[in-house]
């Protein structure tokens, strides 16, 4: 990913007017360190989501390997609850949100028309803020008493009693909330006022406009987590009692600023993916995105309604029958701007000509299997249903899907659909053929059977279980070993494709038709539209 | 010098700059008005 071309590598000396805008990268550690290129960014961002997948990764392989059998098999239960702890945290921050952000810096700009982010300096130290977070998250393991093991939600009361990893977790989490609000504004800014002639809001390719959305959620929630954290913080060490009962505070508040944040957060996790998945089919359909103003309004439904239905996650904790149904017909309802989606994007792929090319097993991947979990979604929305499977293992089956199979799985069609014009080499189309059925197969092996064993009423976050749960546990065990193994092909393939292969062309994929691929070469210049194109 | 990484300034227009510079405060003033507004909130109860 770094081998953009450097086009206008001379120096100042060359004595041009224009000097300042043709200049290449410096060399070695100091171009990333100082660098203000989004392209340059957005790789950074990949590469660090890339290295927290893995170290998320060995934390879920090790889950998964003291559950291969019943009994405690290799760790001791607070050091097992550190890492489902730790496992979602870097998953979530660590992972997830930064490759969507890095698929931002590398594409926004360019998608309508910018030279660059609006901030690029604000951009840099977006991105270098991660490294401390990330720190602070992963040495947490060894301080005394171990990483944070409250689950990532931090409910107290095992938050607030906990040792020092929790406040190590809690100012990486106040640190990557300002990287992430930082970043927002860089996006919503970028779109809002830097667009070329032309591009007006409803030209703009579905990748822009899902982030624009994401971006004002960032804003919306991610303050409200700062603040509940920042209260979890007081209420550890300055005697207050915000969710203390002894001083007359009350736990369940942090569940419902919590869970503020936590909802819109997982459509945070999810829309960019939406915009991916909506440039990848129209291109391998080769047809335009059906109802594309459907689309926008549909994202916006989604944004909206996700700032009414956090209780969802709460059933269990004694609200008012008007409440839980209140949350329950909004749960519900984000179905009907999501089935639109679905719908648009099956109508899309209806009588085109379609290819079967990495990314598009990817996309139909994420199709199929996103919308299992969005239907046990609906399922566990139904309130008396939910308050038997709360906990269990159904849910972590539900959140799996969404965002291993939704959010992920559109992290990796995208790399895949965007790697040839950002290193101008194209990747290895059957290895990457493979990588797509390994990780489907191990995927499901691994979480399909998470549905069986919840509705059996086996619990989540528990390192022993009972004997009945124990030849499904099994199964799914080798499936998470399955979809990890599988995941080194990803990197040896990503790897190979940024150090040589078969060039690429500057419109690869047929049907792509997003200005990356209709103005500019492949791989794109260090500096992309200095002048703004027209768009007609 | 070190050379720029970016096209600088990557606003084309001053208006345009003026624009960007005007939005990224608004946003920022949005989130640190939510943050210290929750805790206020909570405070004052």
């Amino acid at each position: 990913m770094s081998s953009v071309i450097h086009a206008h590598d001379h120096d100042h000396d060359h004595g041009h007017d224009e000097a300042h805008a043709h200049h290449g990268p410096p060399r070695g550690f100091t171009r990333w360190l100082y660098t203000t290129n989004h392209k340059d960014i957005g790789t950074m961002y990949l590469v660090f989501s890339c290295v927290m997948f893995f170290v998320g990764g060995t934390m879920a392989m090790l889950i998964r390997a003291e559950l291969f059998k019943p009994g405690l098999q290799f760790f001791d239960p607070q050091f097992f609850n550190s890492l489902t702890t730790m496992h979602g945290l870097i998953m979530i921050f660590g992972a997830i949100m930064p490759a969507f952000v890095g698929f931002a810096n590398w594409l926004v700009p360019m998608q309508i028309g910018a030279a660059d982010m609006a901030f690029p300096r604000m951009n840099n130290w977006s991105f270098w803020l991660l490294i401390p977070a990330a720190l602070l998250l992963t040495t947490s393991f060894f301080v005394p008493g171990g990483a944070a093991a409250s689950g990532w939600t931090l409910y107290p009361p095992l938050s607030v009693q906990q040792g020092i990893a929790v406040d190590m977790t809690i100012l990486a989490i106040h640190i990557l909330g300002a990287s992430s609000i930082m970043g927002s504004i860089n996006i919503i800014t970028t779109i809002l006022n830097m667009r070329a002639p032309g591009m007006t809001l409803m030209k703009m390719p579905l990748f822009v406009w899902t982030w624009l959305i994401t971006a004002y959620l960032l804003i919306a929630v991610m303050p409200v987590l700062a603040g509940a954290i920042t209260m979890l913080l007081f209420d550890r060490h300055f005697g207050t009692s915000f969710f203390n009962a002894a001083g007359g505070g009350d736990p369940t508040l942090f569940l419902h600023v919590f869970w503020f944040f936590g909802h819109p957060e997982v459509y945070i996790m999810i829309l960019p993916a939406f915009g991916i998945v909506s440039q990848i089919i129209p291109a391998f359909a080769r047809k335009p995105l059906f109802g594309y103003a459907s689309m926008v309004y549909a994202t916006a439904s989604i944004a909206l309604l996700s700032f009414i239905v956090w209780g969802h996650h709460m059933f269990t904790v004694g609200m008012p029958a008007a409440g839980n149904l209140f949350f329950m017909y909004g749960t519900i309802l984000i179905a009907v701007p999501t089935g639109v989606k679905v719908f648009n994007w099956i109508s899309t792929m209806w009588r085109g000509s379609m290819t079967f090319e990495t990314p598009m097993l990817f996309a139909i991947g994420f199709l199929c299997l996103f919308t299992i979990g969005g239907f046990s979604g609906i399922v566990l929305a139904i309130v008396p249903v939910d308050i038997t499977l709360h906990n269990t293992y159904y849910v972590v089956a539900h959140f799996h899907y969404v965002l291993v199979s939704g959010a992920l799985f559109g992290i990796m069609g995208g790399v895949y659909f965007w790697l040839p014009k950002w290193t101008g080499h194209m990747y290895n189309e059957g290895m990457g053929k493979l990588h797509f059925w390994l990780s489907m197969i191990g995927f499901n092996v691994a979480f399909f059977p998470m549905h069986f064993l919840g509705l059996a009423g086996m619990p989540r976050r528990i390192p022993d279980y009972a004997l009945q749960f124990a030849d499904w546990n099994m199964i799914s065990s080798l499936g998470a070993f399955l979809f990890g193994a599988a995941q080194l092909l990803l990197v040896y393939n990503v790897i190979s494709t940024v150090r040589g292969g078969r060039a690429a062309e500057q419109k690869q994929w047929d049907g792509a038709d997003s200005l990356e691929w209709t103005h500019l070469p492949s791989p794109v210049p260090y500096h992309t539209f200095e002048t703004a194109p027209v768009i007609r | 010098m070190r050379p720029h990484t970016h096209r600088e300034p990557p606003a084309r227009t001053p208006e345009q700059r003026r624009r960007a510079i005007a939005t990224g405060f608004a946003l920022a003033a949005v989130a640190l008005a939510f943050y210290a507004a929750m805790i206020l909130h909570y405070v004052a109860h």
